[in-house]
């Protein structure tokens, strides 16, 4: 049985442009519409720095993860977890999968949310939330190579939203309101990284990837090329939204980027309320977001239960998301309360399992066990 | 042949999935295009609503109706409580998206709790449309919408009132406001203007009515609105008409251009604006004494016409700062360019910004003096 599984993973192969639009579709998702607003709370008009340092801050973590895959070349997650941490995987794989599927959930339910209020005003919630998780399925019983062409696929799309979103914001933009720069200290630096932190989180899913790239040498480069575009859309669409609206503003309004788009007026009526345009393009992004931690919580569950395809798990999965997306009761509970959770999970598997993995790794090569 | 049924099953989707998206046709809603806001004197309900709508029926070639706009009014405590209860009047539902204009009657824009809340419905609402554009009126918002109709130059779907505010003119008069700017305005500097509407025989919108703090606290006359544009440079066309020794002088202003600065100064914050205005001449006279072709003649036309400006450019400066109403966005100046005095100054700004100085400094520029000399 292991042949045959490493037959069928030798078969999948991830080109450099689609690890690229994989990890920007990842990465990029609810928080592309709502950062804004936390960032402004902490850091007023100066948030964008803490997206820069943010992004700066990414690329050891992904040098880190690198590092752990250049140590076992030719094996996937699952093996170097083996290799590694012997019958302790099995600990990490719990706390992984709990923290996959709490992103499904969140992200899942933030969609559902905004597409009941701004477009499906009658349909209830629930029939979005599942008519959403279903259409996932298809893509995410896939394995990770044709998920990457879709992320290839959607690539474009993101870019293209967030040109519109800047283009939406010119016409009235003040971009003196950027000023004062630089007036800020550590303590809301810090917090501000905290908030961009969070919506960076996603770029830890590439272990479920790397394996699979044709030429390894290039990774490094195609990872920061990716994390690049990341950090220049966000800085863009901040800096839109920062150059539109007053801090208290910003500070007062939930998805900054849906009202900036609705203050469209061109004359003669031949734009206006262009919400159901930037809506439309963001279910795809968040199309992008879902399918891909969606496969990955289902491989690791695969993985863990010894099942060889894990497409049983994807559709397994459906009432599990379905069950934690309905957890809670508010917005507050879903932005705050789950978000913080998310937010401790994040830092557990983006951050802290990779550095101790290779220090793990670093040892057991050094003493030979 | 399984090819083909797939082909089919999503040419099937195409046709099957789209339609209007909430199965509610746009002949079944009413668009409202204005909203007016009066206090309600007597019953438990707070305010007097009056919504004016676009007769649907009477558009088109098959027109069944000679009334192209309609008028409601309803007692409600808000926006919403009055679409609920025209829910028993009307054929059709209420539907804010497309919501242009707001009108206060002078006694709601006094009353701060009021404006606070109607405008937070505007704001917090998913569906309304934020670019609404406040109005405020000396007479009640009711018997405005109502003298509207009978306006002898009804005839835009959109409503006449909108028409005027998108101010295609470029009128200098008024400078329209909508509720995002205005939030805006009064978080950046605690002060907004908001033009003023009248009826006296047509619709007239000149003026402006000054909020401080979600309040109205007094008004501008057409002229001091006016200037108020020019300092703040938000005019794209306007004539002045001066006099040179003794002939006249029409000129047309196309453009103008302001730069503020904190001057140094020991005793008081000063502050000096200058204005660039360019323009050409529309009309000056015959007289063979006053060719246009040197730079002498055209060095006095120029200033002659930059003190024509200035002069009421001090005057409504001299008010605002009375009002302390800081319109010209000083505060949000000294935030942005000058952080280490703004954290002085910030907290008592508004008795500061009565006492500042502030200086302005007109200068026009004559680019063309057409056809002849």
């Amino acid at each position: 049985m292991m042949n045959q599984e490493k037959k069928m993973n030798k078969d999948i192969k991830i080109s450099h442009l689609q690890l690229r639009g994989l990890i920007v579709s990842i990465v990029i998702g609810v928080g592309v519409l709502n950062m804004q607003n936390p960032l402004a709370e902490e850091m007023g008009q100066n948030g964008w720095i803490a997206i820069l340092i943010s992004g700066l801050l990414t690329i050891p973590m992904v040098m880190l993860i690198n590092k752990v895959f250049e140590m076992y070349p030719d094996k996937d997650f699952f093996e170097v977890g083996k290799a590694i941490y012997g019958p302790f995987f099995i600990i990490i794989k719990i706390v992984f999968t709990l923290y996959l599927l709490m992103i499904a959930a969140f992200v899942a339910r933030n969609l559902a949310e905004l597409v009941k209020v701004f477009i499906l005003r009658n349909t209830p919630l629930e029939v979005i939330l599942i008519t959403f998780i279903l259409s996932c399925i298809y893509l995410a019983s896939y394995e990770i190579d044709v998920i990457a062409r879709a992320g290839y696929f959607m690539y474009p799309i993101i870019i293209l939203f967030s040109i519109v979103i800047i283009l939406i914001g010119l016409p009235n933009a003040d971009w003196n309101r950027v000023l004062p720069l630089f007036r800020t200290d550590i303590g809301s630096i810090l917090r501000g990284i905290r908030v961009c932190f969070f919506n960076f989180s996603g770029i830890g899913l590439i272990i479920f990837m790397l394996p699979f790239v044709e030429d390894k040498k290039k990774i490094f480069k195609s990872e920061v090329f990716a994390i690049s575009t990341i950090t220049l859309i966000y800085t863009a669409i901040f800096l839109a939204v920062v150059a539109n609206f007053s801090i208290n503003q910003i500070t007062l309004i939930n998805y900054p980027v849906f009202t900036l788009s609705r203050r469209v007026d061109l004359p003669g009526y031949f734009l206006e309320n262009l919400d159901g345009l930037i809506m439309a393009l963001w279910v795809i992004i968040i199309f992008g977001t879902m399918v891909p931690v969606y496969y990955s919580a289902s491989k690791v569950l695969s993985n863990m239960f010894k099942v060889k395809h894990h497409a049983y798990f994807v559709i397994g999965l459906v009432p599990v998301i379905y069950l934690v997306a309905m957890m809670p009761d508010n917005f507050i509970q879903l932005t705050d309360d789950m978000g913080q959770y998310l937010e401790y999970l994040g830092l557990a598997c983006e951050l802290i399992i990779p550095i101790l993995t290779l220090v793990l790794g670093v040892v057991r090569k050094k003493v030979g066990i | 042949m399984k090819k083909r049924l797939i082909l089919l099953f999503m040419l099937l989707n195409l046709i099957l999935t789209t339609g209007c998206w909430d199965m509610l046709d746009i002949n079944d809603r009413i668009f409202p295009y204005a909203v007016g806001y009066d206090f309600n004197e007597d019953g438990d309900k707070r305010y007097n609503i009056t919504f004016s709508y676009p007769n649907i029926s009477a558009m088109g070639p098959d027109a069944i109706s000679e009334d192209l706009v309609f008028a409601i009014t309803t007692r409600a405590d808000s926006m919403f409580d009055a679409r609920h209860k025209m829910t028993s009047r009307n054929r059709s539902p209420l539907y804010f998206k497309h919501l242009k204009v707001l009108i206060l009657s002078e006694e709601v824009a006094q009353d701060e709790v009021s404006v606070k809340e109607i405008i937070d419905g505007i704001f917090r609402d998913f569906v309304t449309n934020n670019n609404v554009k406040i109005l405020v009126s000396k007479l009640s918002a009711e018997e405005l919408i109502n003298e509207t109709l009978g306006a002898s130059r009804q005839l835009a779907i959109e409503g006449t009132i909108y028409s005027l505010l998108v101010n295609q003119q470029e009128s200098v008069l008024f400078h329209p406001m909508d509720v995002m700017e205005f939030i805006e305005n009064m978080d950046l500097a605690n002060a907004s203007t908001v033009p003023l509407i009248s009826i006296d025989e047509d619709i007239d919108i000149e003026g402006s009515a000054v909020f401080k703090d979600y309040k109205l606290i007094g008004y501008l006359q057409p002229s001091e609105q006016r200037a108020l544009n020019y300092i703040n440079a938000e005019i794209t066309v306007d004539s002045i008409e001066t006099k040179y020794e003794d002939a006249h002088l029409s000129l047309m202003l196309t453009g103008i251009n302001r730069k503020m600065r904190l001057e140094d100064s020991e005793e008081n914050l000063k502050i000096k604006i200058n204005l660039e205005a360019e323009g050409y001449i529309h009309q000056f006279t015959l007289d063979d004494k006053y060719k246009v072709h040197d730079e002498e003649l055209l060095k006095k036309l120029q200033d002659a016409a930059a003190k024509e400006i200035k002069v009421d450019i001090d005057e409504t400066i001299k008010k605002i700062q009375d009002m302390r109403a800081d319109l010209i966005h000083a505060g949000p100046y000294l935030r942005m360019f000058n952080p280490d005095i703004w954290d002085e100054v910030e907290e008592d700004w508004d008795e500061i910004f009565r006492d500042i100085d502030i200086e302005v400094d007109v200068r026009v520029f004559i680019r063309r003096r057409g056809i002849i000399k």
